[in-house]
């Protein structure tokens, strides 16, 4: 097996899989590096930007738009915004602790940091995204009755219903990416058993 | 992209990109495609961790802690459409029937594709004639561990190889 291996390894460096003509040029990896970096600008803080769009637009809506007067609609309001004040917190702490995770730190420990991260998200989509979603599902059906007085009935109808599909999207979703966790920590566990053991 | 930076990356890659091409390679048994996607993972990782490069004493071992740890991640990714094996074999035979080489090797070839993904990359880099030393450090476990793991890994070479001799 060793004259085997000694054998392989002569093989493995006259370059068996080396064919240099074919490898990157460096400015390609350069173009590929500017590109990286838009991308991970727009990964992290893209759903941040959004939900905060989303936050300051229902804030001035309530304010401005459509000013709620009744106290169970001050309150429905209120648990919508939390929801998504929250929500944007979620995303804020997930980003720190995805950046924690680097390539360069050693096989066990950037295993190690992966597994806590997607046991993070996996708590997360599992536990407290359907309570986000029920809080901010309560805050509009308490904001509806006095929301519908400024629509015609037939509107206010469809905002309601329309509500429900949208609730049961989002429940799917979640459902999907809860899933998705699930298999991405039995992965990494499975890999970090095999590094970590005799 | 400051050129102190520009110039150091520009060393780095061309020092090492042959060395983690052929690393991707044996990961991913063959294909090209996946070899080049992961390399150019490999890299990006590099440019964005060289801040911290400068106070690695060797850079080989952070070039190999790199490339393992984006092979390891490329393995959860869902790009894959066909099992690795079938892969495997489809890169591995079109590339006996253009070179020369022995059965034998191309046998201990098939054999390597066939281990898991860990002890696939630790195997590679006793080929690539890193120290236990080197390989314990790029890990993050003992070099005692990695003697064992080697060992268990060769082992289990001897196994797949005599495995497919008698069905040969």
């Amino acid at each position: 097996m060793d004259k085997d291996i000694e054998i392989l390894r002569n093989q493995w460096h006259a370059g068996r899989y080396d064919n240099a003509c074919e490898l990157p040029e460096l400015h390609f990896i350069f173009r590929q590096i500017r590109k990286r970096e838009r991308e991970n600008f727009v990964f992290y803080y893209g759903t941040v930007c959004i939900l905060s769009l989303t936050l300051l637009v229902l804030l001035l809506f309530f304010r401005f738009a459509v000013p709620l007067r009744d106290k169970l609609s001050c309150v429905g309001s209120l648990l919508m915004l939390s929801g998504l004040a929250l929500r944007i917190l979620i995303e804020l702490v997930s980003i720190v602790k995805a950046r924690r995770i680097s390539s360069a730190d050693s096989t066990l420990v950037m295993l190690d940091r992966s597994v806590w991260f997607h046991r993070f998200r996996k708590w997360i989509h599992r536990i407290i995204s359907p309570i986000i979603l029920g809080v901010y599902t309560l805050g509009f059906y308490m904001i509806s009755p006095e929301f519908s007085c400024y629509l015609p009935v037939s509107l206010a109808v469809l905002f309601n219903l329309s509500y429900v599909a949208v609730g049961a999207t989002l429940f799917c979703f979640i459902r999907k990416r809860v899933r998705r966790e699930m298999y991405l920590l039995e992965a990494l566990s499975k890999l970090r058993f095999d590094v970590a053991c005799r | 992209m400051t050129s102190d930076r520009k110039s150091l990356f520009e060393s780095i890659y061309l020092g090492n990109r042959q060395m983690v091409f052929r690393l991707c390679m044996g990961f991913v048994r063959g294909d090209r495609e996946s070899a080049s996607d992961i390399m150019q993972e490999v890299f990006l990782n590099v440019w964005e961790n060289l801040d911290r490069f400068r106070g690695e004493s060797s850079h080989k071992t952070w070039i190999y802690r790199i490339a393992v740890n984006c092979c390891l991640q490329y393995v959860n990714s869902a790009k894959r459409s066909k099992t690795l094996l079938e892969t495997a074999r489809e890169h591995l035979s079109a590339s006996d029937e253009t070179e020369e080489q022995s059965e034998r090797i191309g046998i201990l070839h098939r054999a390597i594709a066939q281990l898991a993904p860990v002890d696939r990359l630790i195997i590679m880099m006793v080929l690539e004639s890193q120290n236990y030393d080197t390989i314990a450090r790029v890990m993050g476990i003992s070099s005692e561990n990695v003697r064992v793991k080697v060992h268990r890994i060769k082992k289990r070479l001897k196994g797949i190889i005599e495995n497919d001799n008698s069905h040969g």
